[in-house]
């Protein structure tokens, strides 16, 4: 009797590429009890002595044929059979409550009249009914042993699992209480997190005597399915697959023994069918591909032929070794000749106002303050042969204290460098400074100074016209310094061309002019072309003079 | 922090009737050909924020210094005088502090009806005050007292000196801007 169970009862999990709804499963329950024991028994008897009559026989296989000891079944994903309790129950029009209870009092109502009933004691709990929820907590009868629950079992038990196609009870999050330091055991069963959305469907039996179906103690659970949007379905216990058939065991005073088997009953798709949707598949796939590349485009954004596009992102880092507190910077961008600029971009700015703190000896001011601009350089005039001016950034720093008192600490200007990349530069600054004591007691109490009306004075002014500027009687006094941080990104579409046609490499430095160390290799070139041609013209003037010479020399011989 | 806007305006109506000449009615071109050819920025006074500044440093000092000799003379002076002491050191502190601050905000924020109410309280209040605590020898003045009270009273006489001359060159200076302002408009619609 004991050999030929499976001991095996674990969960097993698939991954199905199929949608879930043509998932099929064939359930088999049957019954293994001393009256069939008993029927086995005689029956031996009888064949033992062979002289008894035929009639005695045929009574037997009468009372094994008439019992219902077996029931086979074939249950869909989600597929609704009616146990006793729930045909008693729903029969009943004022028991139904939810309009899904409704339908099942329809239903019953219609078996009732068709007399087609499939199943007596096997039935299912489906995702939607009121019963699955009691059933989460129920133990399986399949565990021959109970086993101790790990501590991570019992954690996993109280996960909370979503249902799909519901509305959550409380969607919003409240604001106060946001941290519960102490929660208890109600709290953390309630407010848990959320596993993945699963379908749970149950099919069970109804394990009660004979002609006495329809009580709820009575009903056990055979197989627990679940389903997730994902493909995964997990079966406990799994298939049986040649193995050894399941052991059901009920409680109470009769201890009767039942076999289950569990089978795969899903049916393979047909070749036209599965043609057919790899096809959909593949165009669906196509369409979408075609979706993005219209959103992202195929042009890669380049500027026109002959100009050179600047973009900087910088950076105010800090200021350091200033005399006041509150500093804050005002800086803004100088665009030289053949230069433009975008006229929606900004190409001036002022920071925040910042405090100092000490840092070895010397006050810093953090303001990492960012700012970018973008530029463009068109060289119209090939003639011209002086190398561009690149953009500069002027800056002044002043204090404004808490009397409104705002005071100049510092001019300075920072060249955009011509190479690509990150560079970081530290400027140093001066002030004007206007003799006497009293211009110092002025700036101290009052906070008035000397200031540059022309800011660009600090490097070259913009007014200036001639070859020397001479700023004798210009009174200074040297200040801190501010760190600048900048990203600059040059690009143009010679840059393509340089790559491609490396002869093309001196006409590319000549009209765009970016790089000042090939620049300066490119006119030591052409200094040494033009110290080359003069000596060839030396070389040539040189043996006329020396025939000259032997001529006087021959008519002083003749004389 | 500011004045209320009653005490603003007619500490500001004060100004223009006391530091106006009323016997013109318009200034003449010259003084706003003059103002233009200054074209100050800033007209905050020099001497005036020195003598704030000071005066804040030493007010502790004299404040320290006249609690102690009022506490060691208390029992010598007649009763009247010890009311009426009392009464003036409660009464000068609380207008030291409110002044300094309206001479401040005034001064260096170029704010006329601060600085008018920073004048009149050092004027009308502050001044025969401290006369009366220097002069009066019913008092018991202490050679102390009469040090901090010389110095205090040499501050205050600054303060009344230098605020009339800055009061009077930022009302001029305030009425030449507003003056000159109705012409910004026209000079822009002319470019």
């Amino acid at each position: 009797m004991a050999d030929g169970w499976c001991s095996d009862n674990g969960e097993s999990v698939y991954r199905s590429r199929d949608a879930v709804k043509n998932f099929r499963i064939r359930v088999r329950i049957q019954r293994v009890t001393s009256t069939a024991a008993l029927s086995e028994h005689l029956h031996q008897q009888v064949l033992s002595q062979q002289e008894r009559g035929v009639i005695e026989l045929e009574t037997f296989s009468t009372q094994t044929a008439s019992s219902t000891d077996e029931e086979e079944l074939v249950v869909a994903w989600q597929e609704k059979f009616f146990s006793q309790y729930e045909v008693d129950l729903y029969q009943t029009e004022s028991n139904c409550q939810t309009p899904l209870e409704r339908q099942y009092h329809t239903d019953i109502m219609a078996m009732e009249r068709s007399k087609r009933r499939q199943n007596q004691r096997i039935f299912t709990y489906t995702d939607f009914d009121r019963f699955s929820k009691w059933e989460e907590q129920a133990q399986s009868l399949v565990i021959p042993a109970q086993p101790t629950p790990t501590f991570l079992a019992e954690r996993m038990a109280n996960v909370r699992h979503r249902r799909q196609e519901r509305r959550p009870a409380e969607s919003n999050v409240p604001k106060s209480r946001l941290i519960t330091w102490e929660p208890s055991e109600e709290f953390v069963k309630n407010s848990h997190i959320i596993n993945t959305p699963v379908q749970t469907m149950y099919i069970m039996a109804d394990l009660g005597p004979t002609g006495k179906l329809g009580l709820k103690e009575n009903e056990y659970v055979l197989c627990t399915i679940k389903a997730d949007g994902n493909g995964v379905i997990s079966i406990k216990p799994d298939f049986n697959n040649n193995r050894g058939a399941y052991r059901l065991e009920t409680e109470g005073e009769k201890r009767e023994v039942w076999r289950l088997y569990l089978e795969n009953a899903s049916s393979d798709i047909q070749a036209e069918e599965k043609d057919r949707e790899q096809r959909m598949y593949r165009d669906l796939y196509t369409r979408h591909k075609d979706y993005l590349n219209s959103l992202v485009g195929q042009d890669f954004e380049m500027p026109p032929p002959g100009i050179l596009r600047l973009i900087v992102n910088g950076e105010i880092v800090s200021a350091q070794g200033y005399e006041y507190d509150n500093l804050y910077v005002h800086f803004f961008v100088d665009l030289p000749n053949n230069w433009s600029s975008v006229s929606s971009h900004c190409l001036s700015g002022v920071t925040q106002t910042c405090r100092t703190r000490s840092i070895e000896k010397e006050d810093v001011a953090f303001f990492s303050y960012p700012f970018s601009f973008e530029t463009f350089f068109h060289k119209e005039d090939e003639s011209d042969g002086s190398l561009p001016q690149w953009p500069v950034l002027y800056f002044k720093v002043l204090s404004l204290d808490f009397w409104q008192r705002f005071r100049t600490e510092g001019y300075g200007y920072l060249v955009i460098p011509s190479t690509s990349g990150r560079h970081r530069m530290t400027c140093r600054t001066w002030r004007a400074v206007q003799r006497g004591t009293v211009a110092e007691l002025r700036r101290f109490f009052i906070g008035g100074a000397p200031e540059l009306e022309d800011i660009s004075y600090v490097r070259i002014p913009g007014t200036f016209k001639g070859e020397r500027l001479s700023r004798f009687g210009f009174r200074t006094q040297t200040t801190g310094s501010v760190t600048f941080t900048l990203n600059c990104i040059q690009h143009a579409r010679a840059f393509i061309d340089a790559s491609t046609l490396k002869k093309r490499r001196q006409t590319v430095l000549d009209q765009l002019g970016g790089h000042s160390q090939q620049g300066s290799v490119y006119n030591v070139l052409e200094a040494f072309q033009r110290a080359h041609k003069r000596m060839q013209e030396a070389r040539e003037t040189l043996p006329r003079d020396l025939i000259n010479t032997s001529a006087l020399l021959n008519s002083e011989s003749s004389a | 922090m500011d004045l209320p806007e009653p005490i603003r305006r007619r500490l500001g109506d004060f100004s223009r009737t006391v530091f106006v000449d009323q016997s013109r009615t318009q200034p003449s071109f010259e003084e706003h050909a003059n103002f233009l050819d200054q074209n100050k920025d800033v007209v905050s006074s020099l001497p005036l924020q020195m003598s704030l500044y000071f005066n804040m440093w030493f007010f502790p000092f004299w404040w320290i210094s006249e609690v102690v000799m009022l506490d060691l003379k208390y029992s010598a002076l007649a009763d009247y005088y010890k009311f009426i002491l009392i009464t003036i050191l409660i009464v000068m502190t609380l207008i030291e502090a409110i002044r300094l601050y309206l001479g401040n905000a005034g001064n260096l924020q170029e704010k006329v009806p601060e600085l008018a109410g920073f004048w009149l309280l050092t004027f009308l209040l502050q001044f025969p005050l401290i006369l009366f605590q220097l002069f009066n020898e019913a008092v018991l003045v202490q050679p102390l007292e009469r040090g901090v009270h010389i110095i205090l009273a040499l501050f205050i006489f600054a303060e009344v000196l230098f605020g009339f001359v800055a009061l009077r060159t930022m009302v001029r200076h305030t009425e030449s801007r507003f003056h000159l302002r109705q012409f910004h408009g026209i000079q822009e619609l002319r470019t």
